[in-house]
């Protein structure tokens, strides 16, 4: 691939990308850096989680994000009675034929919200583990494709909230990243009072992108240069997790892919088509802060805000790389 | 002289303008570049003083005012050149004005007359130009100018001595250049060290020279930190062995062009000049006569019957005794520049008394004209239509088809052979060249001519004149010698042409005294021949075996036949024996042949091109008359190359003869063998310097500027933290000077940004192109500068991609950041940078 098409399918990408982030934020203002996390999970192929108290719009930004996208999109509340078939689908026993029939559960779509994950059981949540890392489901022994592309937006309520059940590892490792939302600012919320953004602006979203769209910035996501300094410094920074004395368990191989696929992500997104170390830096809490578990958690029930922080400081104490 | 600054008038004005033009570059410090390009000027003019020169005045004070002008431009190396300029500039102008005003004077159909002047105009320059080389630029400049004068004494050299002169240039000017690349190296400014308040012009041309200062620093101290750095030390020239190295490719490189260049064909075509040059004109005795100082006093009435002088030939007289013996030596007569080897013809005998050769006809016809003089008698115009050489008239000839054929032939041949005849010792005024002459260059006007084509000169012919002659040479082939036969037996009877009867009578002539043993002889050995043309080679055939060569003969008894004894008693003889023998036999078969005295081409020398012509190289041979076609020479001693088979002509040929045929290969072989290996070395030292230089020039440039501005940082107080990415510092840095700036320094908490440098960083790495703010939209030249840099360190193209307009964007804010940096240092924070490094210190 020549240097010109390259450029040129960035520049394409990167008109995508601002479409859609223009979209999302009619819907939620001054969240720039959260529109861009989630927009960077949809572009690596990766999946979301968005984690914070009820009522910051986590589901208004998922559905925003889906909505935007021309494809089909499914909707999943987690509930404590939540069962794997109701996410993956059935086989049911047709009277006129006499065949069992696969009824398709909402995770054939492609976007899949999943709402307040944590609240259901982990036997649903481990629905979700093939789908999430492999993109297909088995069901009754049959494996089904799930369509591409395929990104699941999760919601969910920090874990000292009652009634939840803490993300399994695996589970966690499979969100490429994680957000906040935090609070918005006195004259957002007050807008949205007023009857700006937010839910009002929702009704009115179209769908910006198609899915073609879609997978051509994917495409152009890996192209994304990084140098081998850049994949060093990458590296650095899981290994640092791994070794740091807070830290019990250490970011996975995949986080370190997911890291800098989503720096090359986040390089696009900003108009280049090299990676930085800003970039790595950028997104490196968001994607460390859900997998790491902190030594001091006993019962796994952690804090985000916790390991992001300590992400930070982590990443403050590795030299970038200087050329 | 420096003018007042603000005298507002013009020609102050005008002057300041000079001023400005003709700024001074830096000076050069390296004395030992100095030497090798005075070297290469000193070689190149005494190259040119040697070969054209013949004012010994003027390349003497070349020799000696060069160097001193060398001295002088080094002394004054980093003053005001401005006066110097002036007075050099006039003196520049009065050369040229001369060089116009001869130009004027010398007439303009030679462009060989030019040269002269060029050349001294040349020297002139470069012996002026000397007072004025304060900088590099004006040293390489001057070797440049000796690049000329070389190249303008190797048109204007004749011998191989030129060679010494240019090998002497060609490693100095080598180890010039190498220099200047060395020089170019460590010329790099000085870096502004810090403890010196900078002022903003200083900084300024710190930031733009940012590639040499690293570049510089390198030089200095050895690095051995990143590979790039390391292979960058090659910039260091080992210099001795470079040079060796590279001379020798040189020298191989310049003996395979030579070798493979056919050079001296080309000269056939086009001939680059026609010179000539006489040193003095001493008029000969009789206008038209001939004079030949090797005869000394000898009274040409032929009765001197001693030995010969030994460095000139007898045989250019009025007559040709051959009973006389000698042994011209070898020392040099004449070098000829020349296309191909010929004889070169001096002139002819048409009456023999059994002893001595006379000319019957020398009534000399003056020629005159401008030059080149075109020679209106000569024997080839006059071969096909003019009866006063004998030549049978095209319309007379009997076939038909014959004369098509031949005026074919004669058209496609009709090639310049353009032959120039530098002398090297005082010789006959007899004007030579190879067969037909055609047009003369001569730089006198008082030329004659012979009846039988002889040229000669009206004044003598010293050492170190110069003539070209251009002959125009029939394309003769066997075949057409043995056509043109057929209508020769029948031609005095069958034409009118009293011209041509005059001719078979003049050249058929011989003494009644002629014996009838030798008429005997000449009928027996011809006698199955049935063409001229064989009866030659017949007679040639039977000369080389019956007789021998031999220059020590006795001499020829009182009253004996020469051709007599040479055939009958002796046997043994030289040219002049044997070739008077074939003319007499040829004779008395009724063919009119002649004798030709003049030289044999001479050894080829491939270096000069030349001829090179001794004494014992002049020769006599015989000319045999074709109807038809003309004179043709043949030679039973050495072979007269017929013209048509005589062009081809390799320089390659030449030079294994010259060097030895055994030889040839192995000097071929080693030669390229060094030559390869040379050109590999060196093609692979330079590509691995020009890599580690581009690897460093394409690694380095964001990292000077990054580590300027962390120096500079440092020192005022903001370090750069080792997490902290180059838009964030860069930003970080901006703001600090903005904020110093504005005097508000104590607001600012150095110590809590030390400690906790995390806060700020995602913030400030996140936001990009896309948040569309109305602060964005102007362009920060600070985050256009990082994001310079970073594209520099991290794009594919790195360095490379970067446009010299975004470099210089970028080198620009650097600048103005770093003077930002380093001026509260002086003026106002000087609390500050105190608390700064206390805080550092913790």
């Amino acid at each position: 691939m020549t240097v010109d098409t390259l450029v040129e399918e960035t520049q394409q990408a990167l008109h995508l990308a601002h479409q859609l982030e223009q979209n999302l934020a009619k819907v939620m203002h001054d969240k720039t850096r959260e529109i861009r996390l989630a927009l960077i999970a949809l572009f690596t192929g990766g999946h979301l989680l968005i984690e914070d108290v009820p009522g910051m719009g986590k589901t208004l930004l998922a559905k925003s994000l889906a909505q935007s996208i021309h494809g089909t999109f499914q909707r999943v509340q987690g509930t404590p009675d939540l069962l794997p078939s109701d996410i993956t689908g059935v086989s049911v026993f047709q009277l006129d034929t006499s065949l069992w029939e696969f009824r398709p559960g909402p995770i054939f779509a492609n976007v899949l919200i999943i709402d307040e994950i944590n609240r259901a059981t982990p036997r649903a949540q481990a629905a979700l583990l093939e789908a999430m890392a492999e993109g297909q489901v088995t069901v009754d022994g049959t494996t089904q494709v799930l369509p591409d592309p395929f990104f699941v937006v999760a919601t969910q309520n920090p874990h000292e909230h009652h009634g939840t059940f803490p993300l399994v590892e695996g589970q966690k490792d499979r969100f490429a990243l994680s957000t906040g939302l935090g609070y918005p600012t006195r004259q957002n919320e007050r807008a949205l009072l007023l009857g700006q953004g937010g839910i009002r602006a929702f009704v009115d979203l179209a769908p910006v992108v198609t899915l073609a769209g879609i997978q051509q910035v994917t495409t152009s996501v890996r192209q994304i240069y990084a140098k081998e300094e850049i994949v060093n410094y990458v590296l650095d920074v899981t290994t640092a997790t791994r070794t740091h004395p807070d830290i019990q368990v250490g970011a996975s191989p995949r986080a370190s892919l997911d890291l800098l696929h989503s720096s090359q992500a986040h390089a696009l997104l900003a108009g280049r088509s090299y990676v930085t170390p800003a970039d790595v830096q950028a997104v490196a809490t968001a994607v460390l802060a859900h997998r790491i578990i902190l030594r001091n958690n006993a019962a796994h029930t952690q804090n985000f805000e916790e390991a992001r922080e300590i992400v930070t400081l982590l990443l403050s104490s590795l030299t970038v790389p200087r050329k | 002289m420096r003018t007042d600054p603000d005298a507002g008038k013009t020609p102050a004005r005008l002057l300041t303008y000079l001023r400005k033009v003709n700024r001074a570059h830096p000076p050069e410090e390296s004395v030992l570049l100095r030497i090798a390009v005075l070297v290469a000027a000193l070689s190149a003019v005494s190259a040119l003083a040697r070969s054209a020169l013949g004012d010994p005045f003027l390349g003497g004070v070349a020799l000696l005012g060069i160097p001193l002008g060398f001295l002088y431009s080094y002394r004054v190396r980093s003053k005001d050149p401005f006066v110097r300029k002036i007075l050099l500039s006039g003196l520049v102008l009065w050369v040229f004005g001369r060089f116009l005003n001869t130009l004027l004077q010398v007439d303009a159909e030679n462009p060989a007359n030019i040269q002269l002047p060029l050349a001294e105009l040349f020297l002139w320059v470069q012996l002026l130009h000397s007072f004025d080389v304060p900088s590099r630029r004006d040293l390489l400049f001057s070797l440049l100018s000796s690049l000329i004068l070389i190249t303008v004494s190797g048109t204007f050299a004749i011998t191989t001595d030129h060679g010494i002169f240019l090998l002497f240039w060609g490693y100095a000017s080598l180890a010039a250049l190498m220099l200047i690349e060395q020089s170019k190296l460590q010329e790099i400014p000085q870096l502004q060290q810090d403890k010196t308040p900078q002022p903003t012009t200083q900084a300024t041309r710190q930031g733009s020279d940012l590639l040499s200062e690293r570049l510089r620093k390198l030089l200095r101290r050895p690095l051995q930190h990143s590979p790039h750095e390391t292979a960058a030390h090659r910039f260091h020239f080992t210099t001795g062995k470079n040079l060796a190295r590279m001379s020798i490719a040189l020298v191989a490189c310049g003996l395979l062009i030579f070798l493979f260049l056919p050079s001296a064909r080309q000269s056939t075509s086009f001939p680059l000049s026609f010179p000539s040059q006489l040193t003095n004109r001493i008029a000969v005795g009789t206008p038209g006569g001939l004079s030949n100082p090797s005869l000394g006093n000898a009274d040409p009435s032929g009765n001197n019957r001693g030995n010969r002088a030994a460095s000139g030939y007898f045989g250019f007289s009025e007559q040709l005794d051959t009973g006389l013996r000698g042994r011209p030596d070898n020392s040099l007569v004449m070098r000829v520049r020349a296309p191909g080897p010929a004889f070169w013809r001096g002139q002819t005998f048409d009456n023999w008394d059994g002893r001595l050769w006379q000319t019957s006809d020398s009534t000399p016809r003056p020629i005159r004209g401008p030059a080149p003089l075109l020679l209106p008698t000569s024997p080839y115009q006059h071969l096909m239509d003019n009866a006063k050489f004998g030549a049978l008239p095209r319309k007379d000839l009997p076939d038909k088809t014959f004369a098509q054929e031949l005026s074919a032939t004669q058209k496609t041949a009709n090639q310049d052979f353009t032959q120039t005849f530098y002398l090297e010792a005082p010789g006959p005024n007899i004007i030579f060249g190879a067969y037909v002459p055609d047009r003369l260059y001569f730089p006198d006007q008082g030329i004659f001519q012979l009846p039988d084509g002889t040229l000669l000169a009206g004044v003598q012919l010293d050492a170190d004149t110069v003539y070209t002659v251009i002959s125009k040479r029939p394309h003769v082939t066997p075949e057409l010698l043995r056509r043109a036969e057929k209508h020769v037996q029948d031609l005095p009877s069958a034409t009118q042409n009293q011209g041509l009867l005059r001719l078979y009578t003049q050249y058929t002539q011989l003494p009644p005294s002629t014996p009838q043993r030798v008429r005997d002889l000449a009928a027996h050995i011809t006698q199955h021949a049935l063409t001229t043309y064989d009866k030659v080679l017949m007679l040639q055939a039977w000369m080389a075996r019956n007789t021998r060569y031999s220059l020590d003969i006795p001499p020829l008894p009182d009253g004996a036949d020469a051709v007599d004894t040479f055939l009958f008693e002796e046997q043994v003889g030289f040219c002049e024996q044997i070739g008077t023998s074939l003319v007499v036999m040829l004779r008395a078969l009724g063919i009119p042949a002649r004798l030709v005295v003049g030289y044999t081409p001479g050894e080829h020398n491939p270096f000069t091109g030349m001829f090179e012509v001794k004494a014992s190289d002049a020769h006599a041979w015989a000319e045999v008359y074709f109807p038809g076609i003309g004179w043709q020479g043949f030679d039973p001693t050495a072979e007269v190359p017929l013209s048509g088979e005589a062009t081809s002509f390799r320089v390659l040929r030449n030079l294994a003869t010259y060097l030895g045929k055994r030889r040839r290969g192995a000097i071929g072989g080693v030669s390229l063998l060094v030559f390869a290996w040379c050109s590999i070395t060196i093609w692979q030292r330079t590509r691995a310097t020009r890599r580690a230089q581009q690897a460093f020039l394409a690694a380095s440039w964001h990292q000077q500027a990054l580590s300027r501005l962390e120096e500079a940082g440092t020192r005022a107080g903001t370090p750069r933290f080792s997490a902290e990415t180059v838009p964030v510092y860069l930003e970080r840095l901006a703001d600090f000077t903005s904020v110093a700036a504005s005097g508000k320094t104590e607001k600012q908490s150095f110590s809590s940004e030390v400690q906790a440098p995390t806060a700020s960083l995602l913030r400030h790495s996140t936001p990009g192109p896309h948040t569309k703010t109305a602060a964005d939209k102007t362009v920060n030249p600070v985050k256009e500068t990082a994001a310079i840099l970073e594209e520099s360190a991290f794009s594919p193209h790195g360095f490379q991609g970067i446009s010299a307009a975004r470099r210089a964007t970028a080198e620009r804010t650097i600048t103005r950041l770093l003077s930002l940096l380093d001026r509260p240092k002086d003026s106002a924070a000087k609390g500050t940078s105190k608390k700064t490094t206390s805080a550092h210190k913790k």
